[in-house]
């Protein structure tokens, strides 16, 4: 056989027909309808930031931070879970006999796998960034629109978080104490815990649900003045 | 090229061993290894694909030690499990792509063996369907098309023809005729039809021991003047079936034709018949039990 592949496109190939096989599903649909979803409950303001003292002003940044924030806080946990499969999988499917014959190395294996969980992550990231956009154009101030502070936070916050998310997911999956359902409590105490500090790390409080009534009443009129550089200004 | 298996078991618990003191030589040509359910075919072929690790023994490939060094026989192997699985999701063209890239083939080769594959498993018209909605036939299709990605040098085939239609078994069949030569092809079956078709040696496997190890003519020789047939009343059969090792029956008009293996003729009316690997496997099953039960 002529030519060699290089370890890139074992893990290229790994990553893409797992992700392909992934994102074909129905329940992959149905998460990224629940992504969605998330995504319109922050674009018409029933989910918000309560920022204590400080009110949120409506410009790309906040928006962007916002979006960023409740991007991260739902798929570090609920990402976890949809992607912790992946090993599983070919274990179930007798895909991994298959590959368990071939010459591939371990670290390319979880090198592919690691890049198909990324990647689902991100598709969910994408979908959400875009709901941050059209939030924006929905109730953004007037201080013109700006994708890069309201994206970059994406990159920022929610891609490092994505990508630990999917390390940790196959870390867990090639620990046989954590592989099965005690691996999915563990995970949520270690979510539970480091949520709150990321929470403090970007000086943002809990996100809280407002009633759909206050809406109604103009709540988000009130908060657009005084732009501040970090989208927040003092009460 | 050889593969020597020696002196491999494989033990699942205590009391329960896939194979025992098992030792096999293979050279190029195509081995047909036959057992029945349970006699640790697959065990041997999982052993040999690098897939399990006996407990004891050694699995050698041109004389290198593949328990310690798996990659001089991956590199060269297609692997034929008995029950492998596809993503359903993906389709043929993808999913073979997947592996070839897996096996170390480049994108060029691969894209033209890909091609060249589909057309010989007659799967081109359906490549860009989903592998989800393959027949259970097309799916062992797509299992022989992966198999022979890498063109490889050792082909190990469990039970390759399990749900594949006439046609297509002849067709397998054939093609494992046209890649054995200068490659070494096991076919682990216990469709005795498909190892008499194409196999040049024979391994019969029984209770995870290697019971009989010959060229298929020479097994066949074993039990040249020992096949009879003849015909009695259906009310014999039970009798008949105690006293002799039946390997196969016909009913007919006048009775039931009864196949046997004898040292000697069994009745005056029974004739000598032309032996089939059928019964010379099953004559080697019976001398077997019953070496183990005495």
């Amino acid at each position: 056989m002529s030519g060699k592949a290089s370890r890139a496109r074992i893990v290229y190939h790994l990553a893409r027909a797992d992700f392909l096989e992934r994102v074909r599903r129905y329940g992959f649909l149905v998460t990224l309808g629940f992504a969605v979803y998330l995504g319109y409950l922050g674009t018409t303001g029933q989910i918000f930031l309560n920022l204590g003292k400080y009110q949120a002003v409506y410009n790309a940044a906040y928006v962007g931070g916002f979006m960023s924030y409740v991007t991260t806080v739902f798929l570090t946990l609920a990402g976890f879970y949809i992607v912790k499969n992946t090993v599983e999988r070919d274990q179930k499917k007798r895909v991994g006999q298959i590959l368990a014959a071939c010459s591939m190395k371990k670290l390319d294996y979880c090198a592919g796998k690691f890049v198909s969980n990324f990647a689902v992550l991100c598709v969910m990231v994408a979908v959400l960034a875009i709901a941050g956009v059209g939030m924006y154009f929905l109730h953004g101030d007037n201080s013109g629109f700006h994708p890069v502070p309201l994206l970059s936070t994406f990159v920022i916050f929610a891609l490092p978080a994505m990508a630990f998310t999917a390390a940790i997911a196959l870390l867990f999956e090639t620990i046989p104490g954590l592989r099965s359902g005690l691996g999915n409590v563990v995970y949520f105490f270690i979510w539970n815990n480091g949520h709150r500090n990321y929470a403090r790390l970007a000086d943002f409080s809990l996100i809280m649900a407002r009633p759909r009534s206050a809406l109604h009443r103009g709540g988000f009129v009130n908060l657009r003045s005084s732009c501040t550089e970090t989208g927040a200004r003092r009460g | 090229m050889q593969l020597e298996i020696q002196g491999v078991s494989k033990q699942y618990s205590r009391s329960t061993w896939g194979l025992r003191d098992f030792t096999l030589g293979v050279q190029p040509g195509v081995l047909g290894l036959l057992g029945p359910n349970g006699a640790g075919k697959s065990t041997l072929m999982r052993i040999i694909a690098t897939v399990t690790r006996p407990t004891q023994g050694q699995v050698k490939w041109n004389g290198e030690d593949i328990l310690r060094a798996p990659d001089s026989l991956r590199a060269v192997l297609g692997y034929l499990p008995q029950d492998f699985g596809v993503y359903p999701h993906l389709n043929a063209v993808e999913f073979l792509e997947y592996l070839a890239a897996v096996k170390g083939l480049d994108s060029v080769s691969a894209r033209r063996r890909i091609d060249d594959l589909l057309t010989l498993v007659n799967l081109s018209d359906v490549r860009k369907g989903p592998l989800g909605g393959y027949s259970g036939g097309m799916k062992q299709r797509i299992g022989i098309a992966r198999a022979l990605l890498n063109d490889p040098g050792v082909l190990i085939a469990d039970e390759p023809t399990a749900g594949l239609d006439p046609e297509e078994r002849v067709r397998f069949r054939n093609l494992l005729s046209e890649l054995a030569g200068d490659r070494v092809v096991i076919l682990s079956t216990h469709i005795v039809s498909d190892v008499e078709a194409v196999a040049t040696d024979i391994a019969i496997i029984a209770s995870g021991r290697l019971i009989a190890h010959t060229a298929l003519e020479s097994l066949l020789r074993s039990i040249q003047v020992k096949t009879w047939e003849w015909t009695i009343p259906s009310s014999e059969l039970p009798a008949t079936r105690q006293r002799f090792v039946v390997t196969s029956i016909a009913r007919r008009a006048d009775g039931v034709q009864v196949r046997v293996i004898a040292d000697s003729q069994p009745t005056r009316d029974a004739g000598a018949a032309v032996p089939t690997l059928e019964d010379a496997y099953l004559a080697c099953l019976h001398a077997h039990r019953a070496g183990a039960a005495a």
